[in-house]
C-alpha cells in the first residue's frame, strides 16, 4: 500500500502549470492550427501587377517553417511604413500614445474569453505594436526600453505580429468599453498593412481579393456560371413557390443596382437568403438588375490594406454608372456594410455619376435621407420601410415551426448602428422570437469569431473556442426557450455560426433574414406553401397530404 | 518589480529638493529655475504632442457605434443619439459624458445573469474601475483648481467657492478638503488595483506604476505642508506671483517641505508630455468618440486619397469573358468581346 | 462513517478546490479573471468549471446515474479539446480530482488503515477518465467533419453546377 505514488509524483511527468513570463518573453506556438496559409505566390505576383509596391516578395514559405523567407530589407520597410502610417492615420497615432492600460478592455475580446491566452486582451495585442513605437520612435521608449516596455523590431515580434493580428476578427468590441475609444481593429488593420509589405499575408484573404478583382466575386466565378448558377435557384423557387421569378443580370436602364456577398450565391445556407431577395423583388415587381461584374458586396480587401479595400469598392459605382441605375441597395452582410457606411463615399463618392440620386423606395415613396452620399442603402432598412407601409403580405404562421433569436453582426452594430431594423423584420415574419441575454447582443454583441478574413477551416480550434462566448449565449436562450433558429444578416455568420452552433448548441440553425420573410411572404392570396424554402416540408402539411411528392419526382 | 523600481526612484526624487535646499542652498534653484524650466517643457511638449496628433490626417470617419442609428424613420426606430450621433451637437454631448462622466467605463454596468441554482438577475459589474477613476480625476481636477489662489490676484469667485464646498465638513483646522483625501484615496485605490489584479498587473509598466507614486507624493507633501508643518502661505504666494509676474524672489520664510513639494510637481510637469499621461488631451481627438456617425449621408475627404486607384474596368472584364457570356445571354457593351477568337481572326 | 459520506459532507469545498486545481492549468493572469467573475456570459469558462465541478462532484458521490456524468463531462470536455491543450492537457481535470482526494485524504486515511477506501472510490475517477476519452475523441471527430462540411457548404452552388452532385430523382435505367 505504500507503494502507491504521492499526489504530486503522479504529476512529476507533465507540467501542467503554465510557465510564469513577462509576456514579452513568452514563446509564441508556430505549429499548425495557429495561423492561416499563406497566399500562394502567383495570387501575390497577380495583386503587384495591379497595385505595386504593397505585397512584398511573392514566395513559398510556411509559418512553420524557421525561415519565412523575408526580403533582406524587411525591417526597414516595416518601420518606414510604420512610420508613414503614423502620419497617415490619427487613429494610430493616437493609440499609440494615450492607453493608460486600465485593463478595462481585458475581458471584452471573444477570444480571450475562450482561449485564456492573455496575449488575446486587446489591451496586450495591442501593445504588441505600442512596444515597437515606443522603442523605435520614442526617446523615452529608446533610453528606458524594459521600464517603458518597449523593444525594437526583430524578427520573432514581426512573427508574434503574424499569429496574434490574425487572432483579432476586428469587431470593435473593445473599442465600446475603451474610455479613450481605442479601436484594436484600426491597430490590426494597420498591422496588416505593414506584414502585407514584407509579404506576410493568408490565402483565405489574398484569394478571394484577387478572385473579386478579376471576377467579380470572391470564388473566381466566371459570368456565365455565375448566370447558371443564379438560374438553378429560380428554378428551386419555382418549386417551392410555383412562382417563375426573374433575375436580371447585367441589364441597363433599372431604377437600382442589387449587390449582395456573393456567398449568398455560391454557399449554404446563404443561398435560400438570396432566394428570397429574388422572390421579395419579384413580388414588388421592382426596377432592378444584378451584375456580374460588381458580383461580390463583400470587400475582402478591407482584410488587407486600404489601397485593395478601394479598388474593389470602386466597381459598385462603376457598374451603377455603366448600367445607368440611379442608386444602389445592398444585401445582408456584415463587413461588407462596415466599409460602406464608413469608407465608400470616402473613397469612391467623386466616381458617383450624375445619374445617382438619394435612394427612394419606388414601393412607398420614402426617402432615404440618411444615405443621401454613399446612395447605398441595406436590403433591411428597404423591407422594414416596406412592412411599415403594409405593402407585404406576410403569413408568419409559415415560421411558427422556427423559434427564434437574432444575432447581431459585429460590424452592422458597431460600425453602423443598424439594430432595430432587423428585429422589426423578424417580428414581423415569425411569431417566435427571442432575445439573448442583453451583454451579448446589440452593441455588445459576441463575434462570431471568423471576421477579417478568419473564417476558413484550418483554424477550426481557435474560431471555436473564440466562438464559445456567443455559443454559450445561443446554448441558453436554446434551453430556456426552445430556440432552434439564429437569424443574421451577414454572409459570414451564416458560414461560421453553423459549426459554432453544432458544436457549442447543437441543433440550432443558422438562416439570413430574408430566408424567414420570403417564408412568410403570401405571394398571391390564398397561396398555400407546403415546404419552406429549403425544400423541408412545412410542419402539418405532410399529415394532411399524404400522397404529395417531393418535387424532384413529379415529372419522371 | 515594475512598481518597486518607480517607488524606489520617487523616494530618490524626494531627497534631492532636501539635500539640494538644505545642504547646497540651492533656493533659486530649486524654488524658481527647476519649476518654470518644467513649466516649459510642459507647455512645449504638450502642444508639441497635440500638433503632431493634430497633424496626423483622419482619412476615414469611424466612429465605434453604441446604438441604434438614425434611422429612416425616427419614430419607429428611435435613435440613440449619446451613443450613436448623427449630428455635431449629438457628437458634442457624446463627448462631455466621455470625458466628464467617463461613460464609456460606465459602460461596464449592466445588467447580467448568475447561474445560482438557475439564473437570477443581479446588477454588478466591473464598475470600480469607474469609481476609482472618478474618484481620482475629480479630486485631482479641483486640487488644482484650487492651486490658482496662488497665482492670481485677486483671488477668482469660483475658488473660493470651491474651498467652501471642499471643506464642506469643518473637520480639523486647518479644515480639511475632501478631494485631498480623495485624491490620495483614489490613487491608493487605483495602484492596489494595479498590484493586487494579475491581469492588470501582468500588462504593468514601470511607466504605469510611476506616475501614481509620483501623484501619491505629491499629494502627500502637499497635505504635510497643510496640515502638519503649516507653512507660511503668504510667503509661498509672494514666490508664486513672482512666478507669474517675471518678479522672480524666493522669500526666506520658505522651507524644506514646501520645495520637495515644488519639486515633484515640476517632474510631474516635465514627465507629463512624455508619458501615457497625455490620454488628458488625447480623449478629445479620439477618432472612434468625436465624429458624428453620417458618412452614409454626408461626404467626408480623405487628405490623402489616391484617385489613381480605380477599379478593374468593365471593358476589360468584358475583353476577358465576352465569349462565355454571350453565350449565356448576358449583354455586352460591345458585340465583338463575343465572338470566339478563332472566328475573329478567319 | 463511510468515505462516501465524508465527501458529501464537504462536497462543496472539495469541488471549489477542484475548480481551482483545473483553473490552475490556465496562465497565471487568467486564473483570477475566470475564477472571480462569476457571469456565465462574460465569463463562460469560468463558469463552467465552476458549474461543471459541482455537477459532478454530486453525480460521483450518486454513481447511478452515467448519463449525466457524461452530460457533465461533455460541457467542459467541448471547451478544453478547442483550447491550446495537447490530449493529455485537456483531460488532466479528471486526475486532478484524483489528485485533490491524495492531497486530502491519503495521510489521515492511511493512518486511519482505510486506504481500500480511498482506492475503491478512485476506481470511480477512472471510470470518469474513460469516459472522458470518448467524449474528448467525439468532439475532435466531429470539429474534423465540420471542417469539412464547411468547406462543401461554402461552394454548394458550384458542386451543383459541376454536376459533382446528383439529385435523387426517378429515372428510367433499367436496374
Amino acid at each position: 500500500m505504500s507503494n502507491i505514488p504521492k499526489a504530486d509524483e503522479l504529476f512529476k511527468s507533465i507540467d501542467y502549470t503554465p510557465p510564469v513570463t513577462g509576456w514579452m518573453e513568452t514563446p509564441v506556438d508556430f505549429s499548425p492550427g495557429h495561423w492561416c496559409y499563406p497566399a500562394k505566390p502567383e495570387k501575390i505576383e497577380y495583386m503587384e501587377s495591379k497595385l505595386p509596391g504593397l505585397w512584398g516578395p511573392a514566395r513559398q514559405w510556411l509559418p512553420s517553417d524557421a525561415d519565412w523567407k523575408l526580403p533582406p530589407n524587411w525591417k526597414e520597410t516595416v518601420v518606414n511604413g510604420f512610420r508613414e502610417r503614423l502620419k497617415k492615420f490619427r487613429t494610430l497615432q493616437l493609440f499609440m500614445d494615450i492607453c493608460v492600460r486600465c485593463g478595462a478592455c481585458a475581458d471584452k475580446c471573444h477570444y480571450f474569453i475562450g482561449s485564456g491566452d492573455p496575449k488575446n486582451m486587446p489591451v496586450l495585442r495591442a501593445e504588441l505594436m505600442r512596444s515597437v513605437y515606443r522603442g523605435e520612435f520614442t526617446l523615452a521608449g529608446k533610453i528606458l526600453s524594459k521600464l517603458t516596455g518597449s523593444r525594437v523590431m526583430e524578427e520573432h515580434v514581426l512573427k508574434e505580429w503574424f499569429i496574434y493580428f490574425y487572432q483579432c476578427t476586428q469587431c470593435r468590441r473593445c473599442s465600446l468599453f475603451c474610455p479613450y475609444g481605442i479601436d484594436t481593429a484600426e491597430m490590426t488593420m494597420m498591422a496588416r498593412e505593414l506584414m502585407h509589405l514584407v509579404g506576410l499575408n493568408t490565402n483565405w484573404i489574398m484569394e478571394p481579393v484577387s478572385n473579386c478583382n478579376i471576377t467579380g466575386n470572391h470564388l473566381g466565378i466566371q459570368p456565365h456560371a455565375f448566370k447558371d448558377i443564379v438560374d438553378f435557384m429560380v428554378d428551386d423557387i419555382e418549386e417551392v413557390t410555383g412562382r417563375r421569378v426573374k433575375a436580371p443580370l447585367n441589364e441597363k436602364g433599372h431604377e437600382i443596382l442589387f449587390i449582395t456577398p456573393s456567398g449568398d450565391v455560391f454557399a449554404d445556407p446563404g443561398i435560400y437568403t438570396f432566394m428570397g431577395y429574388l422572390l421579395l423583388f419579384d413580388y414588388l415587381d421592382l426596377d432592378y438588375t444584378m451584375s456580374t461584374y460588381a458580383s461580390e458586396g463583400g470587400n475582402f480587401g478591407s482584410f488587407t490594406n486600404n489601397e485593395v479595400m478601394k479598388k474593389l469598392n470602386a466597381k459598385m459605382y462603376a457598374e451603377a454608372n455603366r448600367l445607368g441605375c440611379k442608386w444602389i441597395l445592398g444585401g445582408e452582410c456584415g463587413h461588407m456594410w462596415r466599409v460602406v457606411h464608413q469608407y465608400m463615399d470616402t473613397m469612391n463618392g467623386d466616381t458617383q455619376g450624375p445619374q445617382m440620386t438619394t435612394p427612394k423606395s419606388p414601393i412607398t415613396g420614402t426617402v432615404f435621407d440618411t444615405a443621401a452620399a454613399t446612395k447605398m442603402l441595406h436590403i433591411v432598412e428597404f423591407t422594414a420601410d416596406l412592412i411599415k407601409h403594409g405593402k407585404l403580405n406576410l403569413d408568419p404562421s409559415r415560421n411558427d415551426h422556427l423559434r427564434v433569436t437574432f444575432h447581431d453582426s459585429c460590424n452592422p452594430a458597431r460600425g453602423m448602428g443598424l439594430l432595430d431594423e432587423p428585429r422589426y423584420v423578424l417580428k414581423h415574419v415569425c411569431n417566435h422570437f427571442f432575445e439573448m441575454p442583453p451583454q451579448t447582443t446589440r452593441e455588445q454583441t459576441f463575434c462570431c469569431a471568423g471576421g477579417s478574413g478568419l473564417n476558413t477551416d484550418e483554424i477550426m480550434e481557435i474560431r471555436l473556442r473564440g466562438g464559445l462566448p456567443r455559443g454559450n449565449a445561443l446554448r441558453y436562450v436554446q434551453e430556456k426557450h426552445g430556440v432552434n433558429l439564429m437569424a443574421c444578416i451577414c454572409a459570414i455568420d451564416r458560414a461560421t455560426l453553423i459549426p459554432l452552433a453544432d458544436y457549442w448548441a447543437p441543433g440550432v440553425t443558422i438562416s439570413g433574414t430574408h430566408e424567414l420573410v420570403a417564408n412568410a411572404l403570401v405571394l398571391e392570396e390564398g397561396e398555400v406553401r407546403k415546404m419552406d424554402m429549403r425544400q423541408e416540408p412545412l410542419p402539418g402539411v405532410e399529415d394532411e397530404d399524404d400522397d404529395w411528392t417531393p418535387p424532384n419526382m413529379e415529372e419522371a | 518589480m515594475n512598481a518597486l523600481y518607480s517607488l524606489l526612484f520617487v523616494f530618490l526624487l524626494v531627497l534631492i529638493p532636501l539635500f539640494g535646499v538644505d545642504a547646497a542652498h540651492l533656493r533659486s534653484i530649486f524654488g524658481v529655475c527647476i519649476p518654470m524650466t518644467a513649466f516649459i517643457i510642459f507647455l512645449v511638449g504638450f502642444i508639441y504632442k497635440v500638433i503632431t496628433w493634430a497633424r496626423s490626417a483622419v482619412p476615414f470617419r469611424i466612429p465605434t457605434t453604441g446604438g441604434q442609428f438614425k434611422s429612416f424613420d425616427p419614430v419607429l426606430f428611435p435613435q440613440n443619439k449619446l451613443d450613436c450621433p448623427q449630428t455635431g451637437a449629438q457628437t458634442f454631448f457624446r463627448m462631455v459624458l466621455e470625458v466628464f462622466a467617463f461613460r464609456s467605463l460606465f459602460r461596464n454596468t449592466a445588467v447580467s445573469l448568475h447561474e445560482n441554482n438557475g439564473p437570477v438577475v443581479a446588477y454588478k459589474s466591473s464598475k470600480w474601475l469607474w469609481l476609482f477613476a472618478i474618484t481620482f480625476h475629480y479630486s485631482f481636477f479641483i486640487v488644482a483648481l484650487r492651486h490658482l489662489r496662488l497665482f492670481l490676484e485677486p483671488i477668482p469667485f469660483f475658488v473660493h467657492g470651491l474651498e467652501f464646498v471642499d471643506g464642506i465638513l469643518q473637520i480639523g483646522a486647518p479644515t480639511m478638503y475632501l478631494t485631498d483625501a480623495g485624491l490620495v484615496l483614489g490613487v491608493l485605490l487605483l495602484l492596489g488595483r494595479r498590484l493586487i489584479n494579475p491581469r492588470i498587473n501582468y500588462i504593468s509598466y514601470a511607466s504605469d506604476f510611476f506616475p501614481l507614486f509620483l501623484i501619491l507624493a505629491v499629494a502627500l507633501s502637499g497635505i504635510y505642508m497643510r496640515y502638519y508643518a503649516k507653512v507660511d502661505i503668504m510667503a509661498i504666494k509672494e514666490l508664486t506671483m513672482g512666478l507669474v509676474t517675471f518678479h522672480y524672489h524666493v522669500p526666506d520664510a520658505i522651507t524644506a517641505p514646501f520645495f520637495v513639494h515644488v519639486f515633484l510637481v515640476s517632474v510631474l510637469m516635465a514627465y507629463f508630455p512624455f508619458s501615457k499621461l497625455m490620454h488628458m488631451p488625447g480623449v478629445f481627438l479620439s477618432p472612434t468618440r468625436n465624429m458624428p456617425n453620417d458618412t452614409r449621408a454626408k461626404h467626408h475627404v480623405n487628405p490623402w486619397n489616391d484617385p489613381k486607384i480605380m477599379a478593374h474596368a468593365y471593358a476589360d472584364y468584358e475583353k476577358e469573358f465576352g465569349v462565355p457570356m454571350a453565350e449565356a445571354g448576358l449583354p455586352l457593351d460591345n458585340p465583338e468581346n463575343g465572338v470566339p477568337h478563332d472566328e475573329a481572326d478567319a | 462513517m463511510t468515505f462516501e459520506s465524508q465527501l458529501a459532507e464537504r462536497k462543496a469545498e472539495l469541488a471549489e478546490k477542484w475548480a481551482d486545481l483545473v483553473l490552475r492549468t490556465y496562465p497565471k493572469e487568467t486564473q483570477k479573471v475566470w475564477g472571480r467573475q462569476k457571469d456565465r456570459f462574460q465569463n463562460p469558462v469560468g463558469a463552467t468549471i465552476i458549474e461543471t465541478t459541482r455537477e459532478l462532484m454530486d453525480l460521483i458521490l450518486e454513481w447511478a446515474d452515467a448519463e449525466g456524468i457524461a452530460r457533465s463531462l461533455d460541457k467542459l470536455i467541448r471547451i478544453r479539446s478547442v483550447q491550446d491543450f495537447s490530449p493529455s492537457q485537456a483531460l488532466s481535470f479528471v486526475f486532478l480530482l484524483k489528485k485533490l482526494l491524495r492531497d486530502e485524504f491519503f495521510q489521515p486515511m492511511k493512518a486511519e488503515g482505510g486506504l481500500e477506501e480511498l482506492m475503491r472510490f478512485e476506481a470511480k475517477v477512472d471510470n470518469l477518465a474513460m469516459m472522458s476519452f470518448d467524449i474528448y475523441t467525439k468532439s475532435r471527430e466531429m470539429i474534423y467533419r465540420m471542417r469539412v462540411d464547411e468547406v462543401k457548404r461554402a461552394q454548394s452552388s458550384l458542386l451543383r453546377k459541376a454536376g459533382l452532385v446528383a439529385d435523387v430523382a426517378v429515372d428510367s435505367s433499367a436496374d
